[in-house]
């Protein structure tokens, strides 16, 4: 019987196995890491149609969220405050602010500022880009979020830190469950349940720090029974 | 061999057809007996394993033959069909499905289940018989095979298409995923993705692995003619067709070096040696070991996706026997099905596949069909006497509601239909079991039908519902149909058909040492 194949054609099926063994790794892991929100999402950092810092306004000048992020504790949504908000403080000259005339006369030509004051004079919103989206079959709402006790920092990541914002977590369903099953490492004491001071979910400096420390699981873990926290994990629970 | 056990003695042809004693009138081919203490051979005509490498191999290797063009040629149009429509399916949603809101299951279901039915037959000859040493499988098992794993694949299509966005079907799986969801571990849908899965693959492996010594024949005769070139082209074409046409479209093209190229691929270096054998024969006994409890698991499993839920007229343990034995019904009416015609159409195959082979087909039909016969009986006996109005009521709907006319289909086909073999003459006239055979289809289906529509009655009668299917829902179905043919009319053309060397091995010849004059020793000559 003469040979169908050459001799070397006993190395094809280890050759074969080899490649597919190597290629299906590589695809295995290629997929596992590139296709998620975590390589997709997080990250996000757009321009911004005016250049407004949370470094400077919630870390340096220790702003409130919620001073202009009003409805988060009331709403679903944690609301874009529009520029009347901004001319709380950034008045024009010779009108009643918070700012003196000085820094006014200082900032006059600041562009971003020009944006502001046009917008909210003609009432035309400033376009803001969206970062964190979720998609429109899920429902987040903020404000039993916030009022549990979860901190911005938990979601948003270090605000305080960035002149631009940019997307801290994937806000994937895993990522979502992840937290649901164990919510003690998000919990922040709002109530001076434990003796140790009341925390603002906003202060995000002091609860940047706390989260990561060892003891946050033992004192989220506490807060939790007294509060009562069981975070849903059924479906229904946000798709509804 | 000083003691022959007695099987072997009848098995090996101390009975030749020529010299059966008192053979009975009525049969066709001298293989049907009605004396027990005789066995008759289960190769027939004066064969030597020259002459059934030759028959088995010249079906794969001679001229395509007309019937088959045109019948491949309407599959494979019927197959297109019902592509478009699995196609119209899934850009248009399963809207185009006669699907209502009781009856959220309907055709996509009772196929599934009809086709996965169908696929249980080649385990079960393969598997089953053979550690039964029921040596009348080996002229069907390659076929019935070949026709379990195509019935699978259509199977798989319909749940696959059924979950409405099918690019989101890999979520049948229980994949990682970064929504961190996973399947329902608890409920039989995900048992049957693994059941199903399971029985698929090891019924693959079985099925080629089993094939190997044949391809490798096939290869060692293509090798034989490698250099001869093959003209390829429209001879068949109509007469007026311009020369240079016909010219233009004919090639002389090396198909046998191609087909052993092919072959060898496939024949994985088998090279027929002793060491060879003996881990084949380890290997497929192993299969066959592996293989057996899949023949009864993959149908209970199905069945558990009804009778999990609490539909009554669902959530009975009667369930899975009962599925088992439709199973093998349908599956061995399907085989029948198949077998005749090819019987007819390909020269020499009566000779392997003989009466008898169908007697035996035929009996078992009515084994299985009588045992689903009871189980219909049983349940409708436990829905009165379990006292339990609401499983009354399904009853009552299923066999006088509105879907009288599909009940009584089912009882007529599965249980009066194969009760005809009681009669000699039914089961060994080929014609007359070919449409028994597909009675039994026909009522398999409705069987399936009449268990998925006890949905259109819920727990709710505002929202009762009648249930009719549209035209895509039967197009698809019979799409299917096309599918499946055009499969396994691929395997009738391009691999051996009958398991050559284990038919070798049933044959006078194998047992060469009580027969001095035969001239071949050992299996795999050609």
């Amino acid at each position: 019987m003469s040979m169908t194949f050459p001799r070397w054609a006993n190395a094809i099926p280890g050759a074969l196995a080899a490649v597919f063994g190597l290629g299906g790794g590589v695809v295995t892991a290629g997929v596992w890491y590139y296709f998620t929100p975590s390589y997709w999402e997080v990250g996000y950092r757009p321009d911004q149609p005016v250049d407004y810092s949370h470094q400077i306004h919630a870390g340096k000048l220790g702003m409130d969220c919620r001073y202009c992020h009003v409805s988060v504790e009331d709403s679903y949504k944690a609301n874009v405050p529009d520029a009347a908000t901004c001319m709380n403080c950034h008045t024009g000259e010779g009108e009643t602010g918070f700012l003196n005339n000085d820094l006014w006369r200082a900032h006059k030509n600041n562009v971003n500022l020009v944006t502001l004051r046009s917008s909210f004079a003609s009432g035309e919103p400033v376009r803001w880009k969206r970062i964190h989206k979720l998609p429109d079959y899920v429902n987040f709402p903020h404000s039993a979020h916030v009022n549990a006790g979860v901190s911005c920092f938990s979601c948003h990541g270090d605000i305080n830190e960035q002149k631009v914002v940019a997307q801290a977590e994937s806000l994937s369903m895993g990522w979502c469950l992840e937290c649901h099953r164990d919510p003690a490492k998000a919990l922040v004491d709002v109530d001076n349940l434990l003796g140790e001071g009341k925390v603002r979910v906003t202060d995000l400096a002091r609860v940047s720090k706390m989260l990561v420390s060892k003891e946050q699981q033992e004192r989220g873990a506490k807060l939790a029974e007294l509060r009562q926290i069981q975070p849903p994990d059924n479906c229904g629970a946000c798709h509804y | 061999m000083s003691a022959i056990h007695p099987d072997e003695a009848t098995a090996i042809g101390l009975v030749r057809p020529g010299r059966v004693e008192g053979r009975d009138p009525h049969t066709i081919d001298g293989t049907v007996t009605s004396d027990p203490t005789k066995r008759p051979p289960l190769v027939l005509g004066n064969h030597t394993f020259h002459t059934v490498s030759e028959t088995i191999c010249g079906w794969i290797q001679q001229k395509t033959p007309p019937w088959w063009m045109a019948a491949f040629g309407v599959s494979a149009t019927v197959a297109g069909f019902g592509t478009l429509m699995i196609l119209y399916l899934i850009i248009t949603g399963v809207g185009v499905w006669g699907l209502n809101n009781p009856m959220s299951w309907g055709w996509a279901i009772v196929n599934f289940v009809w086709w996965v039915g169908i696929g249980h037959a080649g385990t079960l000859i393969s598997a089953i018989l053979c550690l039964f040493k029921q040596k009348w499988r080996v002229s069907i098992n390659r076929f019935a095979e070949a026709m379990t794993i195509f019935a699978v694949i259509c199977a798989g299509t319909f749940p696959g298409i059924h979950v409405g966005r099918v690019w989101m079907a890999w979520m049948l799986f229980p994949i990682p995923n970064s929504n961190a969801i996973w399947p329902n571990f608890r409920s039989p849908l995900l048992w049957d993705v693994f059941a199903v899965g399971t029985y698929f693959t090891v019924s693959l492996l079985f099925w080629y692995m089993g094939m190997i010594p044949d391809l490798a024949t096939l290869r060692d005769r293509s090798i034989k003619k490698m250099n001869k070139m093959v003209t390829v082209g429209p001879m068949w074409a109509p007469h007026p067709l311009p020369d240079f046409v016909k010219r233009a479209t004919t090639f002389q093209l090396p198909m046998y070096k191609v087909a052993a190229w092919a072959y060898g691929v496939l024949a994985l270096g088998w090279r027929f040696s002793s060491r060879h054998w003996t881990n084949y024969e380890k290997a497929y006994i192993l299969l066959a070991g592996v293989a057996t409890p899949l023949v009864l698991s993959v149908h209970s499993v199905v069945s558990f996706d009804f009778a999990v839920s609490i539909i009554p007229g669902w959530h009975t343990t009667i369930f899975p026997p009962y599925f088992v034995a439709g199973a093998i019904f349908s599956g061995f009416a399907m085989v029948l099905t198949l077998l005749i015609p090819a019987r007819e159409l390909y020269p020499g195959m009566k000779d392997f596949v003989t009466a008898r082979t169908l007697e035996n087909m035929c009996k078992i039909i009515t084994v299985t069909g009588s045992m689903v016969g009871f189980a219909y009986i049983t349940e409708f006996f436990i829905a009165w006497y379990g006292g339990n109005p609401y499983e009354q009521g399904a009853f009552i709907q299923r066999a006088f509601g509105q879907y009288w006319w599909a009940y009584f289909a089912m009882m007529f086909c599965n249980v009066v239909s194969p009760q005809v073999f009681w009669l000699k003459w039914c089961r060994t006239t080929p014609w007359f079991i070919f449409i028994v055979s597909i009675v039994v289809n026909i009522g398999m289906w409705f069987e399936r039908f009449v268990i998925v529509s006890s949905l259109s009655n819920d727990f709710m009668p505002s929202s009762w519902a009648y249930y009719s299917p549209t035209f895509v829902d039967m197009m698809t179905f019979v799409g299917s149909l096309g599918i499946f043919m055009t499969l396994f009319l691929l395997f009738c053309r391009f691999l051996p058909m009958l398991a050559i060397s284990e038919v070798k091995n049933v044959m006078h010849a194998a047992h060469a040492h009580l027969h001095p004059h035969d001239d071949h020793h050992g299996k795999g000559g050609h």
